[in-house]
C-alpha cells in the first residue's frame, strides 16, 4: 500500500472518527456495502439501496486491490458511486516491450462512476430489485452492469441473485445478449451506451446471515473473472469463484469486514456511514438567548404605552445602545436602526449562526427588551455584504404570546411575514461605530491535489493572512497573502496544449517559493432595485486571474427561482504570486448567465451558460441535495466547444462535491462551512473565474426558502 | 510523503489558536451585560463537565454565598451529561419563569414543572405539560406533549401518556436545610419511551424538589429549589 492511499484512510479516519458515537445499534437487517463500495455482498452487488440521503465512504482492500468509494443516495430509490481504485503489482509479473497507456505504471489507477436504481422495493412476498450501471464513464475498464434481486428473511437471513454482463457476465457466461462492442477508452468520460447490457452474461448471488446484532456472515459467488487484474496481469491468483466474510458493525456509524476472497487472498472492508440530514450530536448548542421581555398591559401601565419618547431628542441613540447591550456577545452587530411610534427596523449581520433564523430571534428578543411598549411591529433585516438581503417582520405580541406555545416554531412561522427587504424606514440611523471596519485573521489554509499517477494525493499546508477593510455599507476591501509552509504538492512544468493553461497549471502557482499575493480587491455591492442587486469587484480576483468582474441578479426572497448575469475581464496572473500578468500575456473576456432553482424536497439546479475561462462557449449543470441544516451533496459537468481530443483526458470537465457545515460535527453555532470538490481530472476546458462573493452565495442564506429550512432556531 | 506527518499536528494546533479578529476567529464568548453579573457570581459556584462535578446540595457553604446574593435560587444537575450549576431569575412570561445559570443554560419553569430548556443543545423547545396541582393530588392521567428540534432543525414532538402515583414520605436535606416530604411520581409512556419523573413536595406543600425529563438525550434533569 503506498503512503498516499494510507494517508487518504488516514484522512477519512480522522475526519469520521467523531461520528462514531454510541447510538444502539438497530437489530434489523441493514443493507450493507460491498468491498466496491455499492450496497451488496461481499464483491457483487445486491438489489437494496441504503436509506434516503445517506453517504457511505468506503476503504477496502484484498490481495492487490484497494478501492476508496464514496456512495450517496441521490433519492430513495437512486445512488450514486464514485470509486478510485488502485491495483498494485500491476507490473510484478507482466513485461510489456513497448509499454504504453496504463500498461507504463507499477500501480494502475481509475476512477469510477456508478449509477443504480432501485425498480421494485422489498415487499412482504417481492424481493428488492436494482439495476445499476458500474464505471459507466470512466475508461470502462471495470464496467459491468446488473440486475440484482434481495429478499430478507425473519430479519435473519438475505439472500441475493443476479444477472450481471460486462466484468459481471465475465465467469462462466449463461448466454449473450447481441455483441459487447470493445471499450474504446479514447479520452475516457464517454458514456460507454453501447456496452450496456450487451455480451455475455452471467448470474451471481449469495447469502447473508445476521448472526449477532452486530455479527453479519457473508458467502457469494462472484461471476467476475478478474480478466486483466488476475489474468493479463497476474497481480493475483483466482483460484475459486467463492468468497467468504465475516463483518461487525461497530456502531451505526462504522462496519468492518474481513474476507476470504477468490480462494488465494485476505481482504478487509471499512465503511462509513453518514446520515448528512442529521447532526450527529442532534439540536444545536451554544448559550441560551434572552428571555422574551413581555410588556406590562396597557391598562395596567398606560404611562409605558405612552408614544411621548418619540419626542426625545436622542431616543434613538438610547435604544440603540440598549438594543447593542442585549445582543453583545452573540456575535450579532445592528447595522442601523430606524423607528416610528410603533414600528422599528433592525438591519444586523450576523457572523454566528448558521440558521438566519436563529439570529433573527436573537434580534427580536433583544428587541422585546429594548424597545418602548408602544412599538409592536418588529422589522429585522438581514444584511450581508453592505446588502438588504430579506425582511422578517413579526408582531412584538406574538413574540410574546408565544415563547412557550405548543411549537412554538411552526406557530411564530404562521404568524411572521417574510418580504423582500424594502427601503429603510426614514430617519433610519447607521451604527456610528461599524464603519470604517478593519477584520483580519491568520489562518491555515490546505490544498490538496488528487490522482496524480504518480501520486494521487499531494497535499500541503500553509499560513493565509486575511484583511477587509469595508469602507460603508457594500463598499470592502480585501486581501489576502499565502505561504505554503509544508508540501509534497509536485509543481508540474508549463503545459503544452491547445488550450490556454488556465488551471492545468495551477500546480506551479500553488508551489511558487515566498510569499504570494492570494487576492487583492476592491468591490461593491448594491441593492439597484427591488429584488435586484448588483456587484463589482476588481483587482486580483483568484491565484490565477486578475480584472474586473461584474454581476447583476434578480432574487425576488420568496421565489424559488433566481436568475444572475456575469461579465468578467481578466487577465492571467505570473505564477510567483506577484502582482505581474506578463508571463502569460493571456486576456479573456468570459462570464455567464446563471438561472437557480429550488425544487421541491431539497433538490437544487443550477445552470450556466456562457464563455469560460479559456474562451470555450458552453455550459454547466450542478444539481445538488440540500439539506435542511446545511449540507449539500452534488455534482456538476460542463459541456464546451472544446473537442474531447484538445480538452484531453476525461473529455469534458466534471465532478462532485460535498459542503459540509463545521457544526454539523461541533454541535455548536458557526457559519463556517467546508467543501470539498472532487474533479476526476482537473483540465483547463470548462473552467470558469473564482471570484468571492458571488451574489447567490452571498443572499442564499437569507431567501425564504432557506429561513423556512431552519425556522425552527428563531427560539432557540 | 513522510515529512507532512507532522503537517497535520501543525494544522490542528493552527485550527485552534487560528488568531485575528474576523468573526470566525474570535471565539463564541457570551459577553454579559452589568445587570446579569449576579449570575456569573452565582454561576461560577457550578462546575459544567467537569471530572468531579461538585454537588451544590453537598455543601451547605454554598448556601451563605447564595443568600447574600438576595434572590431565589434552582440548582439544576442533568447527570447524563455531568452537568450541575445554580440558576436565578432571568425572565418572566405569564404564568411562565425562566431561570439561567451564568454560563447561559436557561430553563423554562411553570410553577415548577419544567415546560423548556435552552443551552443543552438537544433542549426541549416548549411543551404541554400538567398544571402542579394536578401532580401534588397525584390523581388523574395527563398526555404530555415534548416539542423538539431534530439534527435537521426541523420540529418534532413526542407525546406521551402519563399517570401520577403519591410514593411515600421522605426526609431531604438540602444546602444544610432538612425538609419533611412526600413523593409523587408520574410514570409516562409511548410506545417506544417509558421515563418517570418524581416530585418531592415539603411541608407547606411546596415542591421542594423534582427530578423531571427533558429529552431522549439529556434524559432528565434534578431541580432542587434551594433559596425561596
Amino acid at each position: 500500500m503506498t503512503q498516499s492511499f494510507k494517508l487518504i484512510t488516514t484522512r477519512i479516519l480522522a475526519a469520521l472518527v467523531c461520528l462514531t458515537l454510541a447510538i444502539p445499534t438497530q437489530a434489523e437487517m441493514r443493507p450493507t456495502v460491498n468491498l466496491s463500495g455499492q450496497t451488496g455482498l461481499i464483491d457483487m452487488p445486491s438489489g437494496e439501496q441504503e436509506p434516503d440521503g445517506f453517504l457511505t465512504l468506503d476503504h477496502s482492500r484484498f490481495g492487490p486491490i484497494a478501492r476508496n468509494s464514496l456512495r450517496f443516495q441521490i433519492t430513495p430509490r437512486l445512488s450514486g458511486t464514485f470509486r478510485y481504485v488502485a491495483i498494485h503489482d500491476w507490473k510484478k509479473n507482466f513485461v510489456c516491450s513497448p509499454c504504453i497507456g496504463a500498461d507504463l505504471f507499477p500501480i494502475y489507477y481509475d476512477r469510477n462512476f456508478d449509477i443504480s436504481y432501485q425498480i421494485l422495493t422489498e415487499g412482504s412476498y417481492l424481493p428488492a430489485v436494482t439495476i445499476g450501471l458500474q464505471d459507466f464513464v470512466g475508461t470502462g475498464l471495470s464496467a459491468a452492469e446488473y440486475i440484482a434481486a434481495t429478499k430478507t428473511f425473519d430479519d435473519r437471513l438475505k439472500v441475493t441473485a443476479g444477472i450481471g454482463f460486462g466484468r459481471l457476465g465475465s465467469l462462466n457466461p449463461l448466454g449473450s445478449l447481441g455483441k459487447r462492442p470493445p471499450i474504446t477508452i479514447g479520452f475516457g468520460g464517454n458514456l460507454n451506451v453501447k456496452q450496456w447490457f450487451h455480451g455475455n452474461y452471467a448470474a451471481f448471488g449469495g447469502v447473508e446471515y445476521q448472526a449477532t446484532d452486530r455479527l453479519t456472515l457473508k458467502a457469494e459467488y462472484s461471476s467476475d473473472i478478474y480478466s486483466e487484474e488476475a489474468g493479463r496481469h497476474k497481480t493475483f491468483q483466482r483460484r475459486s469463484p467463492f468468497n467468504f466474510g465475516v463483518e461487525y458493525q461497530v456502531n451505526p456509524s462504522l462496519r468492518l469486514g474481513g474476507y476470504y476472497m477468490y480462494g488465494s487472498e485476505l481482504g478487509f472492508n471499512l465503511t462509513f456511514y453518514v446520515n448528512p440530514a442529521q447532526r450527529p450530536s442532534g439540536g444545536i448548542g451554544g448559550p441560551g438567548p434572552e428571555p422574551v421581555k413581555v410588556r406590562p398591559s396597557q391598562k395596567s401601565d398606560p404611562a409605558s404605552w405612552s408614544t411621548g419618547w418619540t419626542e426625545v431628542a436622542n431616543a434613538q441613540d438610547i435604544l440603540f445602545g440598549s438594543l447593542k447591550a442585549n445582543l453583545e456577545g452573540t456575535g450579532i452587530v445592528v447595522e442601523s436602526l430606524g423607528l416610528t411610534a410603533t414600528t422599528a427596523q433592525v438591519s444586523f449581520r450576523n457572523a454566528s449562526y448558521d440558521a438566519t433564523a436563529q439570529a433573527v430571534g436573537r434580534v427580536a428578543r433583544a428587541m422585546s427588551q429594548a424597545m418602548p411598549s408602544s412599538v409592536e411591529t418588529f422589522e429585522i433585516v438581514p444584511m450581508d455584504h453592505g446588502l438588504r438581503a430579506s425582511k422578517v417582520v413579526i408582531n412584538r405580541s406574538d413574540l410574546e404570546r408565544l415563547e412557550f406555545a405548543p411549537d412554538a416554531g411552526n406557530a411564530l412561522r404562521a404568524r411572521a411575514q417574510i418580504v423582500e427587504s424594502g427601503a429603510p424606514l426614514p430617519g433610519t440611523k447607521r451604527n456610528p461605530e461599524l464603519y470604517p471596519k478593519l477584520t483580519w485573521s491568520l489562518l491555515p489554509f490546505d490544498r490538496t491535489f488528487l490522482f496524480s499517477p504518480a501520486n494521487p494525493l499531494q497535499f500541503g499546508v500553509g499560513l493565509r493572512l486575511a484583511g477587509t477593510y469595508e469602507l460603508a455599507p457594500g463598499l470592502i476591501l480585501s486581501g489576502s497573502l499565502t505561504k505554503l509552509v509544508l508540501s509534497d504538492i509536485k509543481r508540474g512544468g508549463h503545459s503544452v496544449s491547445k488550450l490556454q493553461p488556465v488551471r492545468r497549471d495551477a500546480s506551479i502557482y500553488v508551489t511558487s517559493p515566498g510569499v504570494q499575493v492570494e487576492t487583492l480587491t476592491g468591490a461593491w455591492y448594491s441593492r439597484l432595485a427591488p429584488n435586484v442587486f448588483g456587484r463589482v469587484t476588481a483587482g486580483y480576483l483568484e491565484q490565477m486571474f486578475g480584472g474586473v468582474s461584474a454581476e447583476v441578479m434578480w432574487r425576488p426572497v420568496n421565489s424559488h427561482l433566481a436568475v444572475g448575469a456575469e461579465v468578467n475581464y481578466v487577465a492571467q496572473r505570473d505564477t510567483d504570486g506577484g502582482l505581474g500578468f506578463g508571463e502569460y500575456n493571456y486576456h479573456v473576456m468570459t462570464g455567464h448567465i446563471s438561472g437557480y432553482y429550488d425544487l421541491p424536497r431539497g433538490y437544487f439546479v443550477q445552470v450556466d451558460v456562457g464563455r469560460y475561462l479559456a474562451g470555450d462557449v458552453g455550459a454547466t449543470l450542478s444539481v445538488i441535495r440540500e439539506f435542511t441544516n446545511g449540507w449539500r451533496v452534488g455534482a456538476f459537468a460542463t459541456k464546451t466547444n472544446v473537442s474531447a481530443k484538445d480538452f484531453g483526458e476525461g473529455s469534458f470537465d466534471k465532478g462532485i462535491f460535498l459542503q459540509i457545515p463545521i457544526n454539523w460535527l461541533s454541535g455548536r453555532p458557526t457559519r463556517q462551512n467546508r467543501v470539498f470538490v472532487i474533479r476526476p481530472i482537473g483540465r483547463d476546458g470548462g473552467a470558469r473565474l473564482n471570484v468571492d462573493g458571488r451574489l447567490y452565495d452571498v443572499l442564499r442564506s437569507y431567501d425564504e426558502t432557506r429561513l423556512n429550512d431552519q425556522w425552527g432556531r428563531v427560539w432557540k | 510523503m513522510k515529512n507532512i506527518r507532522p503537517a497535520f499536528g501543525l494544522l490542528a494546533a493552527l485550527m485552534l489558536s487560528g488568531c485575528g479578529n474576523a468573526p470566525e476567529t474570535a471565539s463564541a464568548q457570551l459577553g454579559i451585560p452589568l445587570a446579569k453579573q449576579l449570575l456569573v457570581t452565582a454561576g461560577s459556584l457550578g462546575h459544567r463537565q467537569s471530572d468531579t462535578p461538585a454537588d451544590p446540595t453537598a455543601n451547605p457553604a454554598l448556601r451563605n454565598v447564595l443568600v447574600q446574593a438576595g434572590t431565589p435560587f434552582y440548582g439544576v444537575a442533568i447527570a447524563k451529561v455531568q452537568y450541575i450549576s445554580v440558576m436565578a431569575p432571568y425572565g418572566q412570561n405569564g404564568p411562565v419563569q425562566t431561570w439561567a445559570s451564568g454560563t447561559h443554560e436557561t430553563i423554562s419553569l411553570k410553577d415548577g414543572i419544567l415546560v423548556a430548556t435552552r443551552g443543552f443543545g438537544n433542549d426541549m423547545m416548549t411543551s404541554i405539560a400538567p398544571n402542579q396541582s394536578q401532580i401534588s393530588s397525584a390523581v388523574g392521567a395527563f398526555r404530555r406533549v415534548y416539542y423538539y428540534l431534530d439534527g435537521g432543525d426541523q420540529s418534532k414532538s413526542l407525546e406521551f401518556d402519563c399517570t401520577y402515583a403519591k410514593s411515600g414520605a421522605e426526609a431531604l436535606t438540602i444546602l444544610g436545610l432538612s425538609y419533611d416530604t412526600h413523593r409523587v411520581s408520574e410514570t409516562c409512556a409511548n410506545r417506544t419511551i417509558q421515563f418517570e419523573n418524581v416530585y418531592w413536595f415539603d411541608s407547606s406543600n411546596k415542591l421542594r424538589q423534582s427530578l423531571q425529563f427533558v429529552s431522549p438525550e439529556l434524559v432528565n434533569m434534578r431541580l432542587q429549589r434551594l433559596i425561596d
